[in-house]
């Protein structure tokens, strides 16, 4: 009771730090745009590897690395759909070709199928 | 490690499925609608299908629910991240016979990859699927570019052919 309890706590801060982060990086972005001669993007790009380094750095604290992640997966989403068109295909490729190749090690290394997994375990005990 | 790559798969998966629906939308025609459509349906499919399977062992938890979701999703991605790659890679070298060439190898590859691997479901499935469209998209680029490439392309879809029915289908005389 008290582990599910300190999960939904947990849960709660992640979206909060969520929010406020995305908020946070929002309406700085618009306020540098606007008040001063500073790319909107560029504000939005350092927000997302401020947060991603942050999240980093504390993954420990599942709550406040949760709620970073996924405020990244927003602005760099934003990002790319509003500027995806604009860039080359070589700089196209290069995005597509390092996530695949994440996602490749996260399928080869951490997916692995259910048999195989616990003879690993078992091989382990 | 192991906690960092864990917290890491979901933001991770979210950030492909993200990427994967940027880039299939900035394709500007019917194609991209199109591969919407077929992403959002592969999805679906198999969603039901391991949440079945799961049923069907008998470990029908939220748990392995979760598991079998996230390994579809890789797998979804993985078979429409490819197509996608490959067809930067075409345009980005203004479609050029070594491109194509390239993509041909690319596509067979991990079609067969898909084909005959034994291991790792996840990426067997992914492979399969993605060689599959990424041959299909190659093969549809081939009737602009004249007919050398498309001579070249059928040889070489025959010698794979006939390559792995040597290696991989050879009746074995008792």
């Amino acid at each position: 009771m008290k582990y599910e309890k300190n999960s939904i706590i947990k849960l709660i801060f992640g979206g909060v730090i969520f929010l406020f982060s995305l908020a946070l990086a929002y309406f700085t972005a618009n306020y540098i745009d606007v008040g001063h001669n500073f790319n909107y993007w560029f504000a939005i790009f350092s927000f997302t590897m401020t947060y991603m380094i942050i999240a980093v750095v504390v993954y420990r604290i599942f709550s406040i690395s949760l709620g970073f992640l996924f405020a990244c997966d927003v602005l760099i989403i934003n990002l790319l759909f509003e500027n995806f068109g604009k860039m080359q295909y070589l700089f196209k490729m290069v995005i597509l070709a390092t996530a695949l190749i994440i996602l490749y090690w996260l399928a080869w290394s951490k997916l692995k199928d259910r048999e195989a997994q616990a003879s690993t375990i078992n091989e382990l005990i | 490690m192991e906690p960092l790559s864990f917290v890491f798969i979901w933001p991770f998966i979210v950030f492909i499925l993200g990427l994967l629906y940027v880039s299939a939308s900035s394709w500007a025609s019917f194609l991209g609608v199109y591969l919407l459509i077929m992403i959002f349906l592969a999805i679906l499919i198999l969603i039901k299908k391991s949440n079945d399977a799961v049923k069907v062992k008998g470990e029908d938890s939220a748990f392995a629910r979760l598991d079998n979701f996230r390994r579809s999703l890789v797998s979804v991605s993985v078979a429409f991240l490819l197509p996608i790659f490959v067809r930067y890679l075409v345009e980005g070298f203004d479609k050029t016979l070594v491109v194509i060439i390239l993509g041909l190898v690319v596509g067979f590859g991990f079609t067969l990859w898909g084909m005959f691997a034994k291991s790792n479901k996840v990426l067997v499935y992914g492979n399969l699927f993605g060689g599959t469209l990424v041959l299909i998209y190659i093969y549809s680029q081939l009737w602009q570019l004249g007919d050398l490439p498309r001579i070249i392309a059928a040889a070489f879809g025959l010698a794979v052919a006939v390559v792995v029915s040597i290696i991989k289908l050879k009746d074995k005389l008792q």
